[in-house]
């Protein structure tokens, strides 16, 4: 089961309120994009997006099909040039600057290589990437078992992508870029996976920028999440704090308890739903508050129920005046 | 060397759930006072997370005072007194919010005792409670 966000656009001035809080400042942050767009004709893929990326985060970009993800992608990677505002990696330009891109990686969602096998591939990446690890190669083989004289067009769409993350993560880059990185993956791999990004983040001090349209692929995984949609990036939030600030009850009352009257009492309520005698609260309390309040009004019963990252992210958005559903499919 | 449990799909935050794992292994003394923790490489790498959320737990653990870090060394559980003392804020916590319930729907207190007695003969929460 795969869980998507699917956003509409309900506003036409939402351009101008999508400038998301940066959550690193300028000296840690490995990339800045100031004002970024990047248009293709009269699309624009990219539209005045600001954002900054900490150094050894795993940062997770998420947004549709068009939403701008694999543009901003490339933009980092140094691909595209911009049309508008800038890109930065550590201070530099990225486009054009063989200085800044030996750093950095991108394992596309199509992953094309050159030659037709791996042992032709890695002889490649070792004479491009000084940085290259023929011991740490050797090992990612054996984890994501791929033969070196495997024909690699032969392979399957897992297969193909577990070659080029093994050529990726050998080279040790500074900035590991992945689109759609954990899709085709299956469950194994894609632990194997977490487990050897872990390790090079700890080890190697990696920035780990994933893009992916599936909000569950990054929840357990990522430490800072960005939302793209339509080009513009809604908001960046450390994923931990999105939960924190907001909690979720079922509340039956003894007698009748009004929302205007627990926002008397300190509750900052954003949805107030009843079913018969049993009412849900989502507010943007912390726990602690949430249940010293309540317990004040005596409820027959309250629960704390776990908020999912779905729920968080339809809260942010529905803030910034979009029509959010949710679809199951 | 143990390791805490960690359920990605629960909807807790990952370092919520180190955290409280830790507060549960160091109160059921399977984790000794002044016992080693596991990097924040080996937990990130055998749990297949994020080692900043891992440094983040241990952080905060620290803050808390269950655990103390040792430069170049590592985390290590502290005293054990401390750890306690974090628990039964919780335990207490908990009765409170429970004889309160019980107060207002009028349980009296042999019904009560009773009651804790039960719970006590079965310590063990099924999936669904939890």
């Amino acid at each position: 089961m795969t869980n998507k966000l699917t956003v509409e656009r309900q506003q036409s001035e939402w351009a101008n309120s999508s400038i998301a809080t940066p959550p690193v400042d300028d000296q840690e942050a490995v990339i800045v994009a100031d004002n970024l767009s990047k248009h293709f004709g009269v699309t624009k893929a990219l539209d005045k997006v600001n954002c900054r990326i900490g150094g050894a985060s795993i940062f997770g970009l998420i947004g549709s099909n068009g939403a701008g993800k694999s543009t901003f992608l490339r933009l980092v990677a140094g691909v595209y040039r911009p049309t508008e505002g800038s890109m930065l990696y550590r201070g530099q330009v990225v486009f054009d600057n063989p200085n800044a891109k030996k750093d950095i990686i991108f394992v596309a969602d199509q992953p094309y290589f050159h030659f037709d096998n791996l042992r032709k591939m890695s002889a490649l990446y070792r004479s491009l990437y000084e940085r290259w690890d023929q011991e740490l190669y050797q090992e990612l083989i054996r984890i994501f078992p791929i033969r070196e004289d495997q024909r690699l067009d032969l392979l399957s769409k897992g297969m193909h992508r577990q070659a080029a993350l093994i050529l990726a993560i050998a080279a040790r880059p500074r900035l590991l870029l992945m689109d759609e990185a954990f899709d085709g993956l299956d469950p194994v791999m894609r632990q194997n996976l977490k487990r050897v990004l872990a390790r090079q983040v700890v080890d190697d001090g990696m920035t780990t920028l994933i893009a992916s349209q599936n909000l569950r692929e990054l929840e357990d995984f990522c430490d800072h999440v960005g939302l793209l949609h339509e080009g513009g990036l809604l908001f960046v939030e450390e994923l931990d704090k999105l939960r924190l600030g907001l909690v979720k009850a079922q509340v039956a009352f003894r007698e009748e308890v009004s929302s205007e009257k627990l926002m008397e009492m300190g509750l900052e309520i954003l949805r107030f739903s009843a079913r018969g005698s049993l009412v849900e609260i989502l507010s943007r309390n912390t726990e602690m508050e949430l249940r010293t309040i309540l317990n004040q009004v005596n409820p027959l019963l309250l629960d704390v129920l776990p908020l999912t990252l779905e729920e968080v992210f339809i809260y942010e958005l529905s803030r910034k005046s979009y029509v959010v559903s949710a679809l199951l499919a | 060397m143990i390791y805490p449990e960690v359920n990605v799909q629960s909807g807790v935050p990952i370092y919520q759930q180190l955290k409280n794992s830790y507060h549960r292994l160091a109160a059921l003394g399977l984790i000794q006072p002044h016992e080693q923790l596991p990097s924040v490489r080996q937990l990130a790498m055998e749990l297949g997370i994020n080692p900043n959320t891992v440094q983040k737990a241990y952080r905060e653990l620290e803050q808390e005072g269950l655990i103390y870090a040792v430069p170049g060394r590592g985390n290590f559980l502290s005293d054990s007194e401390r750890e306690l003392d974090v628990e039964y804020e919780e335990i207490r916590r908990s009765f409170r919010s429970a004889a309160h319930i019980a107060w207002t729907a009028g349980i009296d207190r042999p019904t009560l005792h009773k009651l804790l007695d039960e719970c006590l003969d079965e310590p063990q929460l099924s999936e669904q409670e939890r």
